[in-house]
């Protein structure tokens, strides 16, 4: 932990507001919680095995703790920048409610606990996955990428990308390519989507000192990075259609999506998105001139990533089988 | 603000540690079910594939 941190935690006062049982949900960040048990479940069904469904209930909660664990993990090692920053000041460590120890303590024995419990479950490679996951978004990137590289969330985008390879291997017991390829959606998209956040809220990122893309590089190279990475990645988000992993409905999204995804990313390569980074903030997430474009990027990419996945799961749920591509150029 | 308890903690704070050890308590609780849930599904599943 920096000086920052350890000073504000050693040093704080018993908190006025005593901790609350949600106070410790909160510090488990059940909106990442719930993306990751979407895109873990996805995997899952995607690997059409036939795995006990209380088993595979279990499997999916284990990864929700243990992305939960990461959360607490991560909110005990960032709470001096947590509370610099107007996103996250409201966090249970920042506002005293919660002490860094307790954090600490419930992010170590969730990790636990849900290892264990995969390992038991499901098998040991899903638990070894999941251990991996929880190390990788813990330490290498809370601890040393967030504050070293404007790579951060290029490198820790794997922690983020890994839940459907879990989910694969808790049902099935093995990592196939088509398992990978919905780590790399997901690991491809996390670029554009946080710079595309990161731009307007740089003056965030730059007060609590973590090198995001545009406090690092700026705005300019941010932009045409943002529009770099969805030209591969929309290929990518396509490509199941042609792997014998999405059906007809997954093609039709994935392109009309992807088609969409490119024209924001477009746009935002065009606008001034975060080069206003003195100019007045308004509120949270409010939109400085010339960031509109970002804005729909982000909030687009969170819909396109969503579709995605839910088309795989509309697929398995209605019984449409996947694109037999090989098949049809055979004919 | 009311006299401090036992703890030497307000009545609010008290309500709020009640409150936490419930939750903890239910959790681990939970904990519990499951493993016993897991270990009956497995169990039953190794007794099915025996062939006598």
């Amino acid at each position: 932990m920096t000086d920052t941190a350890a000073a504000s935690t050693s040093t704080a006062p018993v908190s006025a507001v005593p901790a609350r049982w949600n106070d410790y949900i909160a510090l488990l960040k059940p909106r990442v919680m719930s993306l990751v048990v979407f895109t873990a479940l996805t995997g899952l069904v995607c690997a059409r095995a036939s795995m006990n469904p209380t088993l595979a209930l279990v499997a999916v909660l284990c990864i929700a703790v243990g992305a939960g664990a990461s959360g607490s993990l991560n909110m005990w090692y960032d709470a001096d920048i947590d509370g610099l920053m107007r996103r996250t000041r409201g966090r249970p460590i920042p506002m005293g409610r919660v002490q860094s120890a307790d954090a600490l303590g419930l992010g170590v024995t969730l990790s636990l606990f849900s290892v264990m419990l995969m390992g038991m479950a499901a098998n040991w490679l899903a638990a070894g996955l999941l251990a991996f996951t929880i190390l990788f978004y813990a330490v290498v990137y809370t601890m040393w990428l967030k504050r070293w590289t404007p790579q951060n969330i290029v490198i820790g985008g794997a922690a983020g990308a890994l839940p459907p390879v879990i989910g694969w291997a808790a049902a099935t017991g093995t990592m196939p390519l088509n398992a990978w390829l919905l780590f790399a959606i997901i690991f491809l998209w996390t670029p554009p989507h946080s710079w595309a956040l990161a731009l307007y809220t740089t003056g965030d990122y730059a007060k609590a000192g973590v090198p995001m893309m545009p406090v690092a590089k700026g705005a300019a190279s941010t932009r045409k990075q943002i529009l770099l990475y969805s030209l591969v990645f929309t290929p990518v988000a396509i490509a199941p259609a042609f792997t014998g992993l999405g059906g007809p409905l997954y093609l039709t999204v994935s392109a009309a999506g992807g088609a969409l995804f490119l024209l924001l990313a477009w746009r935002v390569f065009r606008s001034r998105a975060g080069d206003d980074v003195n100019g007045a903030e308004k509120g949270l997430y409010g939109v400085k001139a010339g960031s509109k474009d970002a804005r729909n990027l982000f909030a687009f990419s969170i819909l396109y990533l969503t579709l995605l996945f839910a088309s795989l799961l509309v697929e398995r749920a209605i019984g449409l089988e996947p694109l037999d591509v090989a098949g049809m150029i055979g004919r | 603000m009311k006299q401090p308890n036992a703890f030497n903690e307000s009545d609010e704070a008290a309500k709020a540690r009640r409150k936490r050890s419930l939750a903890l308590g239910i959790g681990l609780a939970v904990f519990v079910v499951i493993i016993f849930v897991v270990t009956l599904v497995k169990l039953q599943g190794h007794v099915l594939d025996q062939h006598f």
